[in-house]
């Protein structure tokens, strides 16, 4: 077994020389590794963090945001073995081809791949995520058992289907680290560096490749990994971080010559009670407000705009979920008592919900990271967030919760009541989901993105990035089972280098 | 004595007297909110009275906002189209598209019924 190394350990000075580095021991960089072990490639994976949160390297993430109300940006994400997955909620589902495609209503959108690029590793993404059997949009023939999906009138919006991360017990949806720590141990041609954090790339005098990266401990260590292929799985915000400070060779930094490192940061707006949900006869499926457990994978309805619906209509991608029930006012008893009765329907039993949204935002170049004058305690120049949000996201999102009353009334089965409008008022219930996207760009074309359809960064013939910033648009889908999956076409891609 | 295997005129008569208070009470559980509510009036009457509870209709019409002039207007649409024709079948045409939706307080109505939930708030 190859256990794990603590870089604090390791000679100040020394250069390790490795066939494949990977930065960051999140989804993508554990996922990169474990993918690659059937290669003859020597391996070595740096994680800044070791198997358990320290506040003191939790710091290392700090920066400061601007604009529109976010989250903090060491508040978000987990700096140590597992990456983000030590806080994840689980929630799964596969990319739609419409998100992959450039889509002439949404300004920067369109992957260099298509969705059917990612199908052959969605299946291996599902296992390493611990979702059970691949189910999805089968969910109602899987839930039969258990209740029918709301009647909803023919139309733009349908009952789709999450799945999630297994929970075992009190225990949270799978954390990276702690459940492949082991499986990483095992891997003969696997160092994993603890404690390691990357603080530099520097790259060949013509800029044209990477000759080693610089890493540093808390503890005062400073030594380099010089590898044949580097790939950065640091997450979006500290990928483009790492790429922005490395700036001794290239003055832009490392891939930025088109200033697009940074840019486009995105995440899933997730604002809460956006709207009510009325049932008329107050029978909901138990698959709507809460995740069940039915044959072996743990499945969630929430409804979707179908992708013809989004090309009609010229609408971003969203999923609504049902949350809470509430107790309606005067106003809203009448208007379901008035409705019900014109519809020739009985709702004495009537209930009511919250609706919740995970919504995609449109890119936006000026959404961005840039390095600030503040330093942290390696030395780093720290982030700075701008951020920016379009009031356009959350009135075309309004289109589709309208559209799923329409079809509740066509339906005979409900109504709802939107329960935002203003940008105040969406303002006010803002949340995010946490899934930093979009900061490493992907296009063919190296003047509108970062890595090509390969995950190459532009003009860096042996430096790679994995996770969620090389995705240009964002659909509604949680980002880690498509970014492992991503990572897992990488691995395919890299492993054929060492064959 | 012997014990006549008939009911008595008597216990027949009361028997019927409480069949008929129990009926009664009955009709009015079910029947009574719909006697007690107050029936619309003035010019609108008639539409408003399509719904079926004109005072809850009502509530619903408070809140929106309309002038004299939109009220007639809603008046008028309303009557064209409900003209030969059920509520229930105009409402079911409404919501075939999303034309045929409007918005009072969030709420996400036919629009034929929200002309009508304002013709009944101006007839109360």
């Amino acid at each position: 077994m190859n256990a794990f190394i603590d870089a604090r350990a390791i000679p100040a000075g020394d250069t390790l020389e490795t066939d494949i580095a990977i930065v960051g021991g999140g989804p993508a960089g554990i996922s990169l590794a474990l993918a690659l072990a059937p290669s003859k490639a020597r391996v070595t994976l740096l994680e800044s963090g070791g198997m358990n949160f320290d506040a003191k390297t939790q710091d290392l993430y700090a920066g400061s945001e601007d604009g529109y109300p976010y989250l903090r940006l060491d508040a978000s994400r987990l700096r140590y073995l597992g990456g983000s997955t030590n806080h994840w909620g689980g929630w799964c589902r596969p990319l739609s081809a419409i998100d992959f495609e450039a889509r002439d209503w949404m300004a920067h959108s369109g992957w260099p791949i298509a969705r059917k690029d990612l199908e052959p590793y969605f299946a291996r993404a599902q296992s390493l995520v611990e979702a059970g059997p691949f189910v999805y949009d089968d969910g109602e023939a899987w839930t039969r058992t258990l209740g029918a999906p709301l009647s909803l009138g023919a139309g733009g919006v349908y009952t789709s289907w999450f799945q999630f991360s297994k929970m075992r017990g009190s225990v949270l949806p799978t954390h990276f680290g702690e459940r492949y720590a082991a499986d990483l141990k095992r891997i003969a041609r696997l160092s994993v560096l603890t404690h390691a954090n990357v603080t530099g790339l520097k790259l060949a005098h013509d800029a044209g490749s990477l000759e080693r990266l610089e890493v540093a401990t808390l503890s005062g260590r400073r030594f380099s990994v010089a590898p044949k292929v580097a790939v950065l799985a640091a997450g979006a915000i500290e990928t483009a971080r790492l790429m922005l400070a490395s700036n001794d060779v290239a003055a832009a930094g490392v891939g930025n010559g088109a200033d697009m490192v940074g840019r486009f940061f995105a995440d899933h707006a997730i604002p809460r009670d956006c709207a009510t949900l009325v049932v008329f006869d107050g029978r909901l499926a138990p698959f709507y407000p809460d995740n069940v457990a039915v044959g072996g994978a743990i499945l969630r309805a929430t409804f979707s705009p179908t992708e013809a619906y989004q090309r009609a209509r010229k609408l971003p991608a969203s999923l609504t979920t049902v949350e809470n029930a509430v107790t309606l006012d005067a106003l809203g008893r009448a208007a379901v008592a008035t409705t019900a009765g014109a519809l020739g329907v009985e709702a004495g039993g009537a209930k009511a919900f919250s609706l919740g949204c995970g919504l995609e935002l449109s890119p936006d170049p000026d959404r961005r990271l840039s390095l600030s004058r503040e330093r942290d305690a390696l030395g780093m120049p720290r982030l700075k967030l701008d951020m920016r949000v379009s009031d356009d996201d959350f009135e075309n999102y309004r289109q589709t919760l309208k559209e799923l009353g329409r079809q509740l009334l066509a339906a005979r089965a409900g109504m709802i009541r939107l329960d935002r409008k203003t940008p105040a008022e969406w303002r006010s219930v803002m949340d995010w989901g946490n899934h930093h996207m979009g900061t490493t760009r992907m296009s063919d074309d190296p003047r509108k993105g970062v890595v090509d359809r390969d995950s190459r960064v532009h003009g860096v013939g042996n430096l790679y990035v994995a996770g969620s910033s090389v995705f240009p648009t964002y659909g509604a889908s949680n980002p880690t089972m498509n970014l492992v999956a991503l990572t897992l076409r990488l691995a395919a891609h890299l492993g054929k280098q060492f064959s | 004595m012997n014990r006549s295997p008939y009911l008595s005129r008597r216990a027949a008569v009361l028997g019927g007297v409480a069949a008929g208070l129990a009926a009664i009470v009955a009709g009015a559980i079910v029947e009574g909110p719909r006697l007690l509510r107050r029936r619309p009036r003035g010019a609108y009457a008639r539409l408003a009275g399509r719904l079926d509870d004109p005072e809850q209709a009502a509530i619903v019409g408070r809140a929106m906002r309309a002038d004299g002039a939109a009220t007639k207007a809603a008046a008028a649409d309303a009557g064209r189209r409900l003209a030969g024709r059920s509520l229930t079948q105009v409402v079911s045409e409404d919501v075939r598209d999303m034309g045929g939706l409007v918005e009072i307080e969030g709420w996400v109505l036919p629009r034929t019924l929200a002309e009508l939930c304002l013709l009944a708030a101006r007839s109360f």
